[in-house]
């Protein structure tokens, strides 16, 4: 998304009217059509459908405890490293056929775009069994991510499951959902759901502002614009992490030494207060301090005079090159601010966008927290970063601190900052909310009437 | 004298409050210390305490009391932060999703040692009573993890015993000691699937202990001890004072229609329904599922004011001695993600009129519904900070 001030400016001065307004309260009420736009494009099989059409197997509660959702109950065996879990007998298909433990195992079976932690799963009876050679303490938790939905896919490739919504219709640039009636946990309070892709956030932003959509999308960096321009947001506790992966296979990075003047040398709080308008939290860890509570362990400031004293010691240094993701406006500039700081270490450094044939020595990365346990998320961090996580010698936050306090300190990864979610919504959508996890409550939104 | 004997009250109000608090804190600090002594060994060392969290700082002043006093049992002596000594101890009282979590950094050379402790959330306060003009008065009755949907109390062999309505079971309860302890869990079972935003309501039977009617679904217990109950798919209306109500099964709303009736057949769907008594005739109330609120007084029906736009969709009747003897408890305007309130009405004439102050609740006021006797009503609170469900009795007491 690439946006300048003036644009900024625009929109905000056309979306002065969206101001939240003052509803009387009302039971939800059922009916009406959500219309959303997303910058992002969507297809009958892309991976927001999932919690939509499908349903995961475990939830969590505000605290962080896996609760029974497709699955009523489950049990561990073999120290943790088998899990079985048993599956509600009510959820219905599309078709009116129950689902089965043999559907369930088909469905996480084809999980095999992200890492996991079960190495098989398969069916007996009415439950399922999840076999690894490692304990799995966390399996129940990592079942409630909305990328384990059960869904799988119908003759035309569609997805489908027992979940609060089913595909009605799909274009190239939209999809619609319509509401599951039978669906076991309370079928949803609107009907039905357009989703349009490949919309710019100007695009929704005025669409919005004529109350064409319900729903439209607000980056990080424009949050504080839409806040003051009187936008209707719900934002969410941070959950974006935004780090600078260094690579170590280029020689001279492989000294620990090196990557540390990198890593003390940047000025996080610039970045958030200029680029972001501190809408975020700089940080020095990988989970947020909302999940853990132990952030501030973890230092994020400057120690530039640090980075001088430890570049002074080692020997010349060839330039590097930190690459940000190609198109993305934001990202380059927040490249180009390490790449000053670090300059400012006594090292040379330039930016490139990114691509397939770019030798680059660090990139700037954005991951999506991938649970609200802080076990499971660390794990999903690491994997996504291609690192490895240590062994956890207890399920307790001191553990998983340790974990992580020992993955940064090879310094081949520097949080940088966390980042909220946030959306803008029309003032006919009610009990407007993101979760903690920046996804939108789909089935728990109503619309107001206003005729 | 009159001032001893008002300090004398303050002290009483103030003492037992403080030794709560801080017999909460003994136990977690006894043991926080005991790990950090661990580290430290004993002898003299450095202490600073700050806090990251939602502690106040009297909590905090009593947690470090109460650490300091243990380590100095454990032999650690605190001393002044300018001594040079070999260990300094930073403790860091933070919090995250699953509650509080106290840190203590270990300085020793320069090696730093980590102990963490986590403590769960204490529950949230009780809700705050406004200024009355008539008091209402709220009494914590339990809370569940799963949403309640309503409470009833009925005897059972002569003991008092609560009944207490989920989606997925009827749950009894009985005093013990200060408590409500469960007794028996009886699985609500069903065929059709509830719908979102769920309701449900007990009415005490006459023959047997109780009915309870959920969407589609009736459940009659039986007339002996053990308890238990048959579950049928029904839409048999739900009771509502002099009427019975349809509801529609698969919506939060009864349809409209009552049995045996008012003099106009049917009104629009609603979703709450209370009558006052009035000398000669039953004034009748409905929040429509427009949001508007209607009257009935057997003749004529008429849209209320503007003082209803502030109105959540759910109201009860309540007798009491105060006032015109019958007030309507009204939930305030929001929705499920804010605070709520409960205010009570009297109709002396065509609009309603405010008769006590608002009484807060830290989240939506999910269900209201006038108790048996019609003495009180049940309201569900749905904790936000906690995430579980509150049941309260709510009466009108006279000011």
């Amino acid at each position: 998304m690439k946006r300048t001030a003036s644009q900024w400016l625009v929109i905000s001065s056309i979306s002065v009217l969206l101001v939240v307004s003052a509803l009387a309260r009302s039971r939800p009420r059922y009916g009406g059509n959500l219309r959303v736009e997303t910058v992002d494009a969507v297809t009958n099989t892309a991976d927001f459908l999932r919690p939509l059409v499908g349903d995961t197997l475990t939830s969590l509660d505000s605290q962080g405890n896996p609760q029974p959702r497709l699955a009523l109950r489950w049990e561990s065996q073999n120290g943790g490293k088998r899990w079985q879990f048993w599956i509600r007998p009510e959820a219905k298909l599309p078709d009116g056929s129950l689902l089965t433990a043999t559907l369930v195992a088909q469905s996480l079976t084809a999980l095999t775009a992200q890492s996991h932690r079960w190495q098989s799963v398969r069916a007996s009876n009415n439950s399922v069994i999840f076999d690894s050679d490692a304990p799995m303490p966390d399996l129940p938790a990592e079942l409630a991510s909305p990328l384990n939905a059960i869904v799988y896919a119908d003759a035309s490739g569609a997805a489908i499951g027992t979940g609060p919504f089913r595909i009605a219709g799909s274009s190239p640039t939209s999809i619609v959902l319509k509401a599951n009636s039978d669906y076991w946990h309370g079928r949803p309070f609107v009907d039905s759901i357009d989703i349009t892709g490949q919309r710019s956030v100007r695009s929704q932003w005025l669409d919005l502002n004529v109350m064409r959509t319900d729903v439209a999308e607000v980056p990080p960096e424009a949050i504080r614009l839409a806040e003051q321009s009187r936008i209707r947001t719900a934002i969410s506790p941070v959950n974006e992490l935004l780090v600078l992966k260094i690579s170590d296979v280029t020689p001279q990075l492989q000294d620990v030494h090196l990557r540390q003047v990198i890593a003390d040398s940047i000025d996080r709080n610039s970045i958030l207060n200029f680029i972001y308008q501190k809408q975020g939290e700089a940080t020095g860890s990988l989970l947020p301090n909302w999940m853990t509570g132990y952030g501030m362990l973890f230092d994020s400031s400057q120690e530039l005079a640090t980075a001088r004293d430890l570049r002074a010691g080692l020997p010349y240094v060839p330039a590097l090159t930190i690459a940000y993701p190609s198109g993305d406006s934001t990202l380059q500039l927040i490249a180009e601010r390490i790449a000053l700081n670090i300059r400012d270490a006594g090292l040379n450094v330039q930016t490139a966008p990114d691509s397939a044939t770019l030798k680059a020595d660090m990139r700037l990365v954005r991951l999506r927290l991938p649970s609200e346990t802080p076990a499971v998320a660390l794990a999903g961090i690491a994997d996504q970063l291609g690192m490895t996580m240590p062994p956890l010698t207890s399920n307790g936050i001191e553990s998983i601190y340790r974990a992580e306090q020992a993955m940064l300190s090879t310094y081949k990864v520097v949080p940088l900052l966390y980042l909220p979610t946030a959306y803008a919504a029309s003032s006919r959508v009610r009990d407007w909310h993101v979760d903690k996890m920046g996804t939108l409550s789909w089935q728990e939104y109503w619309l107001e009437d206003r005729k | 004298m009159t001032r001893l004997i008002r300090l004398l009250l303050i002290v009483s109000l103030l003492v037992p409050a403080a030794m709560a608090a801080t017999s909460s804190w003994t136990a977690p600090a006894a043991a926080f210390a005991h790990r950090i002594a661990n580290v430290t060994g004993p002898g003299p060392a450095t202490l600073t305490v700050e806090n990251a969290s939602a502690l106040s700082s009297g909590d905090v002043t009593t947690i470090r009391d109460l650490v300091v006093q243990n380590l100095s049992a454990a032999g650690v002596t605190i001393r002044d932060s300018s001594t040079t000594v070999p260990n300094a101890i930073r403790i860091i009282l933070s919090q995250n999703s699953a509650g509080f979590l106290w840190i203590a950094q270990v300085a020793q050379g320069p090696e730093t040692l980590v102990v963490m402790q986590s403590l769960p959330l204490p529950q949230s306060a009780q809700p705050a009573h406004a200024e009355p003009l008539l008091t209402l008065r709220t009494t914590r009755l339990l809370a569940l993890s799963s949403p309640i949907l309503d409470v009833a109390t009925i005897d059972l062999a002569g003991v008092h015993t609560l009944v207490v309505l989920t989606p997925s079971a009827i749950i009894l309860f009985q005093h013990s000691g200060d408590a409500w302890q469960q007794i028996q869990s009886l699985p609500v079972t069903h065929n059709n699937v509830f719908p979102r935003d769920i309701r449900g309501r007990i009415a005490i039977a006459s023959d047997h202990f109780f009915d309870a009617y959920l969407p589609g679904v009736v459940c009659a217990s039986n007339a002996a001890t053990p308890v238990s109950v048959t579950c049928r798919d029904s839409d048999d209306p739900w009771p509502l004072g002099s009427q019975s109500a349809f509801f529609n099964s698969a919506r939060n709303y009864f349809t409209g229609i009552l049995v045996p009736g008012l003099e106009k057949k049917q009104f629009p769907p609603f979703y709450t329904a209370a009558a006052l008594q009035r000398s000669n005739y039953m004034l009748w109330l409905f929040t429509g599922i427009d949001g508007k609120v209607v009257s009935f007084d057997g003749v004529n029906q008429r849209t209320l004011g503007a003082v209803t736009v502030d109105w959540g969709s759910d109201f009860a009747a309540v007798r009491s001695t105060c006032g015109s003897g019958e007030q309507l408890l009204v939930t305030a305007s929001g929705d499920d993600l804010s605070t709520d309130s409960l205010r009570a009405y009297e109709i002396p004439d065509r609009e309603p009129i405010a008769v006590s102050s608002a009484v807060s609740f830290g989240g939506p006021i999910t269900a209201l519904w006038t108790s048996a006797d019609a003495s009180s009503a049940i309201a569900v609170l749905h904790n936000l900070q906690t995430d579980t469900y509150e049941a309260y009795s709510i009466a009108v007491a006279c000011n």
